[in-house]
């Protein structure tokens, strides 16, 4: 079924809530999964994977401040919220603030390719970030240099598929002397630019986004969940409106 | 109020080009604070202004030479069919496709949960093929039920006022004009129960708009279906009446037409609405806080001014007086503002008078301190109105990114700071204000209609939305209170709490936008639903406010507005406080 973005969005907004994610990452999610779906990624997939799942993401931020007391290294840390969207970029640049570079890793993302909308968040920032996510489909790599709209997708290594999903955020501040994320040269496959992401965004925007029906029926039902049952006091009561002839 | 030197910069855009003209420079008075413009007590008291929404569109239509025309009218002997109106603006073309069925008195509803409408239509982008006219009259008349494209804009639905309706036909049947006042009860034929825009059941995302020169304004596309509605409604009345007896049928006089606006039933949707685009809110609100301090700034107030305020203050005393509710609340404020209107035109006659120089904001002061909020708001709306020159050129509805952004590098120690700063309005509460949670907002099974529980008596608490921002910042303030490291960051700390990552980047996002919230428990007991939806309303531009109780709420649109006829670049536009018309001219066969 054809959808409008907004449409999509609210409704995965809800199934999320539904689901039990707290406010600010249902929103996050919902909008990355949108964004996703609307360039061609599957983000329906990809929204499939928080419902109804346990919190298992763990985190790491690195390097260690050496302020810190006792901080010759970070630990990992369990999140009980949704780390692998836009919160590792948000760490990532507070760390980079203090230490020129961030670079935040997540373990057992729950769904790696959101980070893509992370990404795109923090497109137009003024700082560059490096990403890789690796799934069962192989290790993906995207960039961005802080300077436009979209980043840019660099492909994925099939070869480096794993069972176990890993995100890895790079931050570096300017003037950062260290290298972000090393992309290998050969074996890497279906780069998307930032032009191209752009024109299927506003086709989708144009056209809207095709969904498919046991996606939606899955997200209603998922949504259902945070409606409040009917009942006779809450029609009568709850709201207002009537006709009274005039 | 003392005038500083503040100078408010703005591009000034071009009439009807859209491109920055000219920086223009003007003197402005300090902004009121949003401890006075966002507190409940004064968002319900608000009228529309000039820089309302429906005011700026018509301005628009008539100086950039919209061309708004019927173009297929099929309708039966009873007004039972289809109409198509065509709107031409900046070389762009859309249409507006409505659908008049037969309605059952017995479902006829204004709330969400109706499933049938007297009147329903779509504004779509284009000139409609059968096709198109085929597939729109399978889905719109269903409304929510049905599914529409990403090239339709708007999808709205009315209900006839029947005893208006009715009436207005039988008299324009009958040769005569309607008796004046069944207009002073009712001031419209139709009235809008739902205007859906921005991705609703399948219609364009208001991100597409931003590229249409006719709507890219926040709800513009909206607006003007509602518009031609009011375009339709004279029209459908008169084709009944005319096939009723067409040898003596007349036309609905000019001046009825002029003043007959849309009316509208609003329910508790709009209260979420402002709670989750604090950044429009701000906007809209910061818009017209600027152009009451540009005209507070004014150094020297002329004559035909000063004559038209005083006629101003007389026709909103009239407009006043002939606003009929059943609301209690609601009447007794009128019957203040109308007590009270005498004592301010008699306080602007005296001062202007006296040697000493006069200023608006010395009036304004005054009504300050002698007057009662409500009419301090008319006084608002008069001021703005005095001068087209100075305020017409804000844009209050420009597309605005209204995301919520988190600032990771800001540490918990200044996180604490700015709370304390922005909601210290949260913080001064008393304690049996700020922990009272009388209420719960909700959505229901029901057709997700928007509603309001009571705590302590009703079942879904635990399913309510998170509308409570005042009860958030302070549990917010209470954990940044016990944090030990406030040198951490707020990455840090939304990644251990993720229950505040909402909260915080509104805040931040806040930060430099005061008039983005409203400034009160809205699960208080005391919190009146109907304070918020004036508010919005206010800024499309509605009158003649009708509270039917706390939670729902009658309005006009367009009342007085031109009519399509009137739309011409030098259309005066001066239609605040509409009152109604005497109808003498005769209408024509």
């Amino acid at each position: 079924m054809k959808m409008a973005i907004n449409e999509l969005n609210s409704l995965c907004r809800s199934a999320l809530e539904g689901s039990g994610w707290e406010q600010g990452d249902y929103e996050d999610a919902a909008d990355a999964a949108v964004w996703l779906h609307a360039i061609g990624l599957d983000g329906m997939e990809a929204i499939d994977r928080l419902l109804g799942v346990a919190r298992q993401e763990e985190y790491v931020v690195e390097p260690a401040l050496s302020a810190r007391q006792g901080a010759s290294a970070e630990h990992t840390a369990s999140c009980n919220g949704l780390a692998g969207c836009l919160l590792a970029f948000e760490l990532a640049w507070a760390r980079a603030t203090q230490a020129r570079t961030g670079t935040v890793r997540i373990f057992n993302a729950l769904s790696p390719r959101l980070a893509l909308y992370g990404l795109k968040v923090m497109s137009s920032r003024g700082r560059r970030f490096d990403l890789s996510w690796r799934d069962n489909a192989g290790r993906h790599f995207a960039t961005t240099s802080g300077h436009d709209n979209y980043p840019r997708y660099l492909g994925f290594n099939a070869s480096a598929s794993e069972t176990s999903s890993e995100i890895t955020v790079w931050c570096g501040v300017d003037g950062a002397t260290f290298k972000g994320i090393t992309v290998p040269e050969q074996d890497v496959a279906g780069a998307v630019d930032a032009v191209e992401f752009d024109a299927r965004y506003r086709d989708a925007l144009w056209r809207g986004i095709e969904v498919d029906a046991a996606h939606i029926d899955r997200l209603i039902a998922w949504k259902s969940k945070v409606l409040v049952p009917e009942s006779l006091a809450s029609r009568a009561h709850g709201a207002g409106g009537a006709d009274d002839g005039f | 109020m003392t005038i500083d030197e503040i100078m408010d910069e703005e591009q000034q855009r071009a009439q009807g080009a859209g491109e920055p003209a000219r920086a223009v420079a003007f003197p402005c008075a300090p902004l009121r604070s949003p401890d006075i413009t966002n507190r409940p007590e004064r968002l319900g008291a608000m009228h529309g202004t000039r820089l309302s929404f429906v005011r700026s569109l018509v301005r628009r239509m008539a100086h950039d030479n919209w061309r708004i025309r019927v173009t297929n009218m099929d309708l039966d002997d009873n007004g039972f069919g289809v109409c198509i109106y065509t709107i031409e603006a900046y070389g762009e073309r859309y249409s507006q496709v409505i659908f008049s069925q037969y309605l059952d008195d017995a479902e006829r509803t204004d709330r969400v949960i109706a499933q049938k409408w007297d009147i329903t239509s779509a504004l779509i982008c284009g000139v409609p093929s059968a096709a198109d006219i085929e597939y729109l009259r399978g889905n719109v008349p269903l409304q929510e039920a049905g599914r529409l494209r990403a090239n339709d804009l708007v999808l709205c639905r009315a209900n006839k006022s029947v005893r208006n309706f009715g009436y207005v036909a039988d008299c324009l049947a009958a040769g005569r004009q309607p008796d004046p006042a069944a207009f002073e009860r009712v001031g419209y034929l139709i009235r809008t129960t739902a205007v859906y825009g921005n991705g609703k059941f399948g219609i364009a995302d208001y991100p597409r708009l931003v590229d249409s020169h006719a709507f890219n304004r926040g709800f513009s596309a909206q607006m003007c279906a509602v518009f031609v509605l009011r375009d339709f409604s004279v029209r459908l009345v008169e084709h009944v009446a005319s096939r009723r007896n067409p040898r003596t049928a007349v036309k609905l006089a000019h001046s009825f037409r002029r003043y007959l606006g849309v009316g509208n039933a609003t329910g508790l949707g709009m209260a979420p609405f402002l709670v989750r685009h604090p950044v429009q809110v701000d906007q809209w609100i910061r818009a017209r806080e600027t152009a009451l301090a540009r005209v507070l700034a004014v150094e020297v107030v002329e004559r035909d001014v000063f004559e038209r305020a005083m006629a101003l203050i007389a026709r909103a005393g009239r407009h006043v007086a002939q606003v009929h509710t059943d609301h209690p609340p609601e009447a007794a404020r009128n019957a203040l503002i109308i007590g009270e209107l005498p004592q301010l035109a008699r306080e602007l006659e005296i001062t202007y008078e006296q040697k000493s120089m006069f200023r608006w904001s010395k009036l304004l002061a005054w009504a300050d301190e002698q007057l009662s909020c409500a009419t301090q708001e008319i006084l608002v709306t008069v001021l703005i109105e005095l001068y087209p020159g100075l305020v017409d050129s804000i844009e209050t509805a420009t597309p605005v990114d209204d995301v919520l952004t988190l600032d990771p590098d800001m540490s918990v120690g200044e996180l604490l700071r700015l709370v304390e700063r922005d909601y210290g309005w949260v913080m001064k509460q008393p304690a049996g204000q700020r922990d009272d949670d009388h209420f719960f907002w909700y959505r229901s099974a029901e057709k997700e209609e928007p509603r309001l529980g009571v705590r302590a008596h009703e079942a879904g608490a635990e399913l309510e939305q998170p509308l409570d921002i005042a009860c958030q910042v302070w549990r917010l303030h209470t954990k940044l209170k016990a944090q030990d490291d406030n040198a951490r960051t707020v990455a840090e700390f939304v990644a251990e709490c993720p229950e505040y990552r909402a909260i915080v980047r509104r805040i931040q996002t806040l930060a430099s936008r005061a008039y983005g919230e409203i400034r009160h428990n809205l699960l208080a007991q005391d919190m009146l639903p109907i304070d918020l939806m004036r508010a919005k309303l206010s800024m499309f531009g509605a009158s003649k406010f009708d509270p039917k109780s706390n939670l729902w709420v009658r309005v006009t649109l367009y009342q007085g507005a031109p009519t399509l006829d009137d739309l011409s670049p030098d259309m005066v536009d001066d239609w605040a406080f509409p009152c109604v018309p005497g109808g003498n001219e005769r209408g024509g066969a």
